[in-house]
């Protein structure tokens, strides 16, 4: 008896992974097999044959200036990026902690661009950029404006981080004023009664506080500005001559348009690697963080 | 006393200026989109001196726009159910069978593992793959979605029953349940928070991406999601900019009035998502 019941138990929960582990296989883990295996072949991505090479694509790699190019413009952006969603969502965050009349409207509307799509937003930043900016710039006699700053070579990585950073501090902001909801209110009264001013106590205590989340956004944030790829297409798609041309584009370039598909496929490994090393750190993180709690 | 109204006075105009920069883009997009093209030019920021809806019917009068987001509610809405249905049963398997045999305990690291690969890694081969077995379609897209899925909601899903004792699951088997009716009846109404949490972040990650069907759609007209037409209209139509900017008031109107609606669980389910996965 116990053991048809145990022999049932064990064959639904075999059915219930059944699914998801077909798929997964399928669908996640083959590719990467099959990646890795390109990756030591000349592959155009296209004809039938193909020569094992080794691992020439891997040393191919550290002289190719266009990937050095896209590594340097990922790095630039990854940082301007986290300075700008870092200092922005933690301003935010202090502000809305307050108890200001409207504080749950400012919430939602302050959220809303995290729920929709990159893509859209490119687009619609395209066109201000493209016909409402030069019309402040003439106006205003700005010269830097006068012209679409996407156009510009040193101009359109920040034509592209206002759009990035416009919909990115969502999701940072309200993450911080939750960590700044378990501060106790004692701790903070009794610091005021000490005379500590605004900024000691925010120096010596909330920011003890909210550390553990700022390091995860910290990482969240430097995974998303080393994989940007929908807000270039959008913007800039890659240009001007290739001035914003990032890792993920360049990867899908070297791909599908320049029929280099093992070289191509080499190169995502290779920052496979990085941004593994960077989740595993979140991770880390994220699991001291539950020790606090 | 005084001094505090006047601090609040000042993080309140910060806070409306914080919010204005939200507003703008979403002001010229909508503006824009009711203007004619002589108007946009003379006048970008302005309202609209004469209200054309031109636009709207240029873009409602073709089929394209409804055939998207047939597409992306289709495409959403059956993974998402797919991953309703499938995860919090897989999630339960491995959590209740980990500690007792290593094959599950493997299959928890085999399946949680892949949250460490970027996309970028799959992304060459996963459509050489779909184009050999010939799943460049709708019906591949789900099912890309659906195994793209199973890393972060394994995660989030054995994460959040780790704190549940088997002792409910036992006495209900000695009461005779079969394991189906422990699941269905006991297991499953626990998980209900963190499987809308899955949802929440599925929604808008399948419903918001481009990335995917412009790898795998992007073969025929018919397939296009609503990301995929924005973007062709873009290409298409470079000269006609108020036609563009109602598609984009189109686009955004879906989402807009979910928002409105389900306001507090989208922000809670999303944060929930951000943190732990």
């Amino acid at each position: 008896m116990k053991n048809r019941k145990n022999r049932d138990r064990n064959l639904t929960h075999f059915f219930y992974i059944l699914p998801n582990l077909i798929l997964y296989s399928a669908l996640s883990i083959t590719p990467i097999c099959l990646g890795i295996y390109y990756s030591l072949t000349d592959w155009n991505g296209i004809t039938k044959n193909y020569n094992f090479v080794g691992l020439s694509n891997y040393i191919k790699i550290l002289n190719d200036r266009r990937f050095h190019r896209a590594v340097m413009f990922n790095l630039r952006y990854a940082f301007m990026l986290i300075v700008g969603v870092l200092f922005l969502s933690l301003c935010l965050a202090l502000l809305m902690n307050y108890p200001v009349r409207g504080r749950s409207v400012f919430r939602a509307i302050y959220f809303f661009p995290a729920c929709i799509s990159m893509l859209t937003i490119g687009l619609i930043f395209n066109y201000i950029y493209f016909q409402g900016l030069p019309v402040i710039g003439n106006a205003l006699n700005i010269d830097f404006l006068k012209k679409n700053i996407l156009s510009g070579r040193k101009t359109a990585i920040y034509g592209i981080l206002i759009a990035n950073l416009w919909k990115s501090v969502a999701i940072p902001t309200v993450l911080i004023i939750s960590a700044l909801q378990t501060i106790p209110r004692e701790i903070l009264e009794s610091a005021v009664v000490d005379g500590a001013n605004g900024w000691q106590r925010f120096r010596y205590i909330i920011i003890r506080y909210i550390l553990p989340i700022l390091s995860i956004i910290f990482v969240l944030i430097l995974k998303e500005g080393l994989m940007i790829y929908d807000y270039i297409v959008a913007l800039t798609t890659g240009g001007p001559a290739g001035a914003t041309e990032s890792l993920t584009l360049s990867i899908y370039r070297l791909g599908f348009e320049d029929l280099k598909f093992g070289y191509a496929i080499s190169q995502a490994l290779m920052i496979a690697g990085i941004i593994t090393v960077i989740s595993v750190i979140q991770m880390r993180y994220t699991d001291k963080k539950k020790i606090y709690d | 006393m005084t001094k505090k109204k006047i601090y609040n006075g000042i993080i309140f105009l910060i806070l409306c200026a914080g919010a204005c920069a939200i507003f703008i883009p979403f002001y010229l997009t909508v503006v824009s989109a009711l203007k004619n093209m002589g108007e946009l030019f003379d006048h970008f920021f302005g309202l609209p001196r004469t209200v054309v809806f031109d636009n709207f019917k240029y873009v409602l009068s073709k089929p394209d726009y409804f055939m998207a987001l047939g597409n992306s509610c289709m495409i959403t809405g059956i993974s998402v159910v797919f991953m309703v249905f499938l995860l919090p049963m897989c999630a339960y398997a491995v959590f209740r069978r980990r500690f007792g045999s290593k094959f599950y305990n493997f299959l928890y690291f085999f399946m949680v593992g892949g949250i460490f690969i970027p996309f970028q890694v799959k992304m060459l081969p996963m459509v050489k793959l779909m184009s050999q077995i010939g799943l460049m379609n709708r019906q591949g897209t789900i099912l890309l979605y659906i195994a793209n899925s199973t890393c972060e909601g394994i995660f989030l899903l054995v994460g959040y029953l780790a704190s549940m004792p088997s002792d409910l699951e036992e006495a209900a088997y000695i009461d005779g349940a079969t394991t189906n009716q422990v699941f269905y009846k006991i297991v499953r109404p626990i998980m209900k928070p963190i499987i809308s949490t899955v949802v929440i972040k599925n929604s808008l990650w399948i419903w918001n991406d481009y990335f995917m069907p412009s790898l795998v759609l992007n073969q025929s007209n018919t397939f296009r999601t609503l990301t995929l037409y924005q973007y062709s209209f873009k290409a298409e139509n470079t000269t006609n900019f108020t036609v563009a900017f109602a598609v984009m008031v189109l686009s955004v109107l879906p989402i807009f009035v979910i928002y409105c609606v389900f306001q507090k669980k989208i922000v809670a389910g999303m944060m929930e998502g951000a943190v732990k996965g």
